[in-house]
């Protein structure tokens, strides 16, 4: 039988909550690695008070895996006092960039998928991974834009920087709806299909799953990975699939970021996570039966 | 060539240079629409980050000239460290450098004021008791060759305006019109619920702990501080402002 624990991020709006009380849907809590830098401020003791109630993974932002220039240096330094102070049960970084000539930009920006940029990530990845003295999971992106030099696709460009570097993967379902669609690919879903199906599933050890918001921009529909909303069925349907697809045991995550709704709402999202997935695993069985 | 890429992404970020138009492939929105989506999540991004670090400013000025102020501050500094909760350190210096804002000459110490209280709420706390009997037991003689030391989770501060005030006003909104040349002195203080208490102080109160903050010893007091040592001292050790003390180092 699969493992499969469900868990929920930790923002400042819910921080008190789940520090003061194990909530019985929740089996881990993920925090963002840069807002705990400070081991004096109160979300930190949020968290530590958190930590007591539940396993926590540790996601970073910021450190620019995908920098051409490298790694800032005393990003890493914090990020691994963070890892060492909280002991997370996964930690886990983006297939993306956000630094250049000692500008930040607090975005996950994103890399062609070129020979060149791989050998940047694995590289940055080896370092943080040697840094940390452990395995570290790099999560697909949700992109907005393509390159045209782009040579490899997403999946396999992961499949091939965990092979290379022995980190795991993070598979955002939502971010790879997002991003097919965005792309302008035909027939989405069957994309995005196409997608979770070439991961290697044996790598990936956690499940992102959150809301999205559509915009129009000129004559053009636009999904935005905003993390403010419910899932939607598109996205249910590509995490059932997905699944379907896999045995490994894993840490399921949703994630919502701001307009907050009542933490009602936030429960039914995680009861969520469990019907599909219970009803993947049943469609699973029956199709081996 | 990634180096040059995202040099022209940082461009685009940051200048609306577009000539990492030219890198992109064609998808549903056109390479600016595109583009214009990053732009706008790290321009927002950094001015949430900006309106949480001051809110007292925002009050004052209102949104829409908060976000132009913000926009600018982007546009000079950018964001320079991968801790978004170093960005606004430079924006009370920047405001006072605003023509626009000349008018609002207090705005900066507004700036300062709240820069400082976030500062404090997530400093270091320390709740070790002072040592009196220690104190008792120092000799007249050498009573003046102490140096005491703050706690760290104080920070002192100072302005020709009564922006404690302000700041206490807007805060329970109950703006109402004051005399803007008075000038005030407070000590903010972290609590251990992490809020931040604001002590105001007299003008030889505020030297006193500013003299201990310089790690100088009582012998370089000004006059009015020494002749009021005693008391500048009950309110310090009363209010729990020291954590101890120790001789000044000889020369």
């Amino acid at each position: 039988m699969q493992h499969l624990q469900f868990g929920l991020g930790i923002r400042s709006q819910i921080a008190n909550s789940l520090a003061q009380q194990k909530h019985p849907a929740i089996d881990f809590v993920e925090a963002h690695t840069e807002n705990y830098f400070n081991p004096h401020s109160l979300s930190s003791h949020q968290l530590s008070q958190a930590a007591q109630h539940y396993p926590v993974t540790l996601h970073g932002v910021g450190l620019s895996l995908g920098s051409a220039q490298g790694m800032d240096k005393q990003h890493l330094r914090k990020v691994k006092l963070c890892v060492e102070r909280y002991q997370p049960a996964l930690v886990s970084e983006h297939l993306s960039w956000s630094q250049v000539d000692g500008q930040h930009f607090n975005d996950l920006l994103p890399v062609p998928y070129t020979e060149e940029s791989f050998k940047v990530f694995a590289d940055n990845i080896k370092q943080f991974q040697d840094s940390l003295q452990r395995q570290i999971l790099i999560e697909n992106p949700s992109a907005y834009l393509q390159y045209a030099d782009s040579q490899i696709e997403e999946a396999d460009f992961l499949n091939q920087l965990s092979a290379e570097t022995g980190c795991g993967l993070l598979l955002d379902i939502n971010n790879v709806f997002v991003s097919a669609f965005n792309q302008g690919s035909e027939g989405v879903i069957a994309a995005g299909k196409r997608y979770l199906e070439q991961i290697d599933s044996h790598r990936v050890k956690q499940l992102h799953m959150a809301g999205h918001t559509e915009k129009q921009i000129g004559d053009a529909r636009v999904l935005i990975d905003t993390h403010n909303q419910p899932v939607r069925d598109e996205v249910w349907a590509l995490y059932r699939h997905y699944l379907s697809l896999s045995q490994a045991p894993m840490m399921v995550l949703l994630e919502w970021d701001s307009d907050f709704p009542e933490f009602e709402v936030l429960e039914q999202q995680l009861s969520l996570l469990r019907t599909h997935a219970d009803s993947a695993k049943n469609a699973q069985e029956l199709s081996h039966a | 060539m990634l180096e040059q890429l995202q040099r022209e992404f940082s461009a685009y970020l940051r200048r609306q240079d577009e000539q990492v138009f030219e890198l992109l492939a064609p998808t549903s929105v056109s390479a600016q629409q595109a583009m214009q989506i990053y732009r706008n999540n790290y321009v927002a991004s950094l001015s949430e980050a900006l309106q949480a670090s001051y809110p007292t400013v925002l009050q004052l000025v209102g949104e829409e000239s908060f976000d132009s102020i913000a926009r600018a501050y982007l546009a000079k500094f950018g964001h320079n460290s991968g801790d978004l909760n170093r960005f606004g350190e430079h924006f009370a210096e920047f405001t006072a450098s605003l023509p626009e804002l000349r008018s609002l000459d207090y705005l900066c110490d507004v700036a300062r004021f709240d820069w400082l209280m976030e500062q404090v709420s997530a400093a270091p706390h320390s709740d070790t008791p002072f040592d009196v009997a220690a104190l008792s037991s120092v000799s007249e003689a050498q009573f003046i060759d102490l140096v005491f030391n703050l706690r760290p989770q104080l920070a002192l501060f100072a302005s020709a305006h009564p922006i404690v005030t302000i700041h206490q006003m807007v805060s329970e909104q109950q703006v109402e019109a004051i005399e803007l040349n008075t000038s005030e002195y407070a000590a903010l203080i972290k609590q251990p619920d992490f809020s931040v208490r604001v002590l105001p102080l007299s003008a030889s109160e505020h030297r006193f702990l500013q003299h201990c903050q310089r790690q100088r010893p009582l012998a370089e007091l000004d006059e009015e501080c020494l002749e009021q040592l005693q008391a500048l001292l009950g309110m310090a050790l009363q209010q729990q402002l020291l954590s101890g003390f120790n001789a000044a180092a000889k020369a």
